[in-house]
């Protein structure tokens, strides 16, 4: 492997949450290639944030502000003035090319800001000299057809980036070093963090960090802290929280004071912790407790635990916070918002782990509190990151042993298809799904699904009889501009009739969500085709067809194991007992 | 690339940046009427 520096240029301008994720990917990227220089381009906001992590090489920052006046933002004349200024500031970025420009932002603006930036290697959304939209490498691909149409897949967000940029980064500089077991994230994550002077937290104890905000009254805030810390008599709690939450913070401890001799186990810090502060208290705390996601990754990054509340009855787990025991609760239904009892029976089920080592579910837990009533309208997950061997990455796990929804069922044979797709590995048929997972809907649903995969099957091997017809026909030109009358009709026909399979995807995947996927997914790679000449063309149109077939291919191997798995099993002859 | 077209890509770039921070603005204040 190359010791010369990799010169990397990655570009986040989305927001704190996605900055954070990328650079947890960064971080387990370069323990892998330790002679990657990356250089960070990011927010203003952000900037700060981004320079903590000083294995960074150096942070640059868009002006946004200097650029748009708030005023007037859309009018063409006004932009116009400012397009000195912005070559102006791209001489920085333009000097010599980059060996890997990583556009991370997944965003319109920032596929223009690709493409003026010189890179031998580029990943993520860019633009043609057409400035056309094109998503070159197969992982944006997916990013742009499955995760921003919120098509289910289960594939973390961070694992898809660290696999994304291992990819190209293989490709191009050869295998990388071996890392041993070194963690990713851990206090070691941001090394500016505070090693002298008196620890902002007192040590030995249990300290819970609460985010607070708005979502939960003061009341409901209180409730879930009382139970925690009446219950749990070496537990201390640190609020967390903005300056408007200042006020909600004081009621919060009014009321704790008022219940009973708490006071000295509370350290409110609400209102008066900037960015170095955050930092240090979260990775002295054992657990935050947060609905919001920029603090959920940033406590993950730290390595310290985290419980997310969600507020959506499908939270979107490949965002959530990433590595082992983080818990993420969101209601069954949307109306039904979460209450204290289900935070507290939450975080005292994962946090006690270690001593119950999940001899009693998590559905016995909430009998033992007394709150059985609860399991009805709540979801829990825990993180898991599975074994090498199983492919890796980060999984979230119900607590409850309750039927697949098709959603559920779906991003697992998503997730399995991605893999196959852009690693070539898949997990053993049937891999996360159980006979109990499997109720009557999905049931319901998979028949169906076995009829219109079959149908997506045939159209797709129809295309790639067209396509393979068209390439050769296409090959056999002598030129691709200059042909005869009757070669042009029969090329259009052959086109014409790939289009129409194209639609008729579309109208499958319409009536079928589960295939819904496959069609966005189609319109990208066709969007994406590259060459010059028809034959080039077509045999990028080939290979696209043939890559929907395989994910079709694998979709029914799952559909049929999952509907085999439900079938009843034949007993054992040995087991009845004879008649007398 | 040609001077046009990096000048047309600038301008491109700053159109959509301008429509995206307008979108961003509008939906952080959206966010605070629900949290108000």
């Amino acid at each position: 492997m190359s010791r010369k520096p990799i010169r990397c240029l990655v570009i986040q301008l989305r927001s704190g949450a996605d900055l954070l994720e990328s650079l947890i990917a960064l971080k387990a990227t370069k323990q892998l290639y330790p002679a990657l220089e990356i250089s960070l381009l990011c927010r203003p906001e952000h900037e700060e944030l981004a320079k903590q992590a000083q294995w960074i090489h150096s942070v640059i920052t868009l002006p946004v502000s200097e650029w748009l006046n708030p005023g007037n933002k859309s009018d063409v004349e006004s932009i116009r003035k400012f397009v000195p200024n912005v070559a102006g500031w791209l001489t920085q970025l333009t000097a010599s090319p980059w060996d890997l420009l990583v556009n991370w932002s997944f965003c319109d603006s920032s596929s223009f800001l690709s493409a003026l930036i010189p890179a031998k290697n580029r990943l993520g959304y860019t633009r043609r000299a057409d400035l056309d939209f094109s998503s070159g490498d197969g992982w944006s691909q997916f990013v742009h057809a499955f995760v921003h149409l919120d098509i289910p897949q289960n594939i973390h967000l961070v694992d898809l980036l660290t696999t994304q940029l291992l990819t190209a980064l293989q490709l191009s500089h050869g295998d990388p070093a071996d890392a041993g077991n070194q963690a990713v994230t851990g206090r070691g994550f941001f090394t500016a963090l505070r090693t002298s002077g008196d620890p902002l937290l007192e040590p030995g104890k249990t300290w819970v960090a609460a985010q607070i905000n708005p979502l939960w009254s003061a009341k409901q805030w209180a409730r879930f802290l009382l139970l925690t810390l009446e219950r749990h008599p070496e537990t201390h709690v640190v609020l967390l929280g903005l300056r408007q939450e200042q006020e909600l913070a004081r009621e919060i401890t009014r009321i704790l004071n008022h219940s009973g001799t708490h006071e000295k186990r509370i350290l409110n810090l609400t209102g008066e912790t900037d960015l170095d502060l955050w930092i240090d208290s979260l990775s002295q705390c054992t657990w935050l407790v947060t609905f919001q996601a920029l603090p959920a990754q940033l406590a993950s990054a730290l390595g310290t635990r985290v419980l997310q509340i969600g507020q959506s009855h499908a939270p979107n787990y490949s965002t959530a916070a990433y590595g082992n025991g983080h818990v993420l609760i969101s209601p069954t239904d949307v109306s039904v918002p979460l209450v204290p009892e289900a935070v507290y029976s939450s975080w005292s089920y994962a946090h006690f782990e270690w001593s119950h080592r999940r001899n009693w579910s998590f559905q016995e837990h909430l009998e033992r509190l007394g709150y059985q009533r609860l399991s009805d309208w709540l979801d829990v997950r825990v993180s898991k990151i599975r074994p090498a061997d199983e492919g890796g990455g980060l999984i979230y796990t119900s607590e409850f042993k309750r039927p697949l929804s098709n959603r559920d069922w779906l991003a697992i044979i998503n997730g399995q298809i991605a893999r196959l797709w852009y690693c070539g590995w898949t997990a053993k048929e049937g891999a996360e799904i159980t006979r109990d997972g499997i109720g009557p809907a999905l049931l319901q649903d998979l028949r169906a699904l076995d009829e219109s995969s079959s149908v997506l099957l045939r159209v797709c091997k129809e295309a790639i009889r067209c396509s393979t017809e068209l390439q050769q026909r296409a090959a056999q030109l002598k030129s691709s501009k200059v042909m005869s009358v009757e070669d042009r009709k029969e090329l259009h026909d052959m086109g014409v009739k790939i289009l129409e399979l194209q639609k008729l995807v579309d109208r499958l995947a319409s009536a079928d969500a589960h295939l819904a996927g496959f069609s966005t997914l189609l319109k990208v790679l066709m969007h994406n085709l590259g060459g010059e000449h028809i034959a080039e063309v077509s045999k990028e149109s080939l290979a696209a067809w043939q890559q929907i077939e395989r994910g079709i291919e694998l979709m029914r191997v799952w559909m049929k194991h999952t509907l085999r798995l439900s079938r009843p099993i034949a007993v054992e002859a040995a087991v009845f007992q004879p008649l007398p | 690339m040609t001077d046009a077209q990096v000048e047309a890509l600038i301008l491109a770039f700053l159109r959509s940046l301008a429509e995206e921070e307008s979108d961003r603005i509008a939906s952080d204040n959206s966010k605070e009427e629900i949290q108000e």
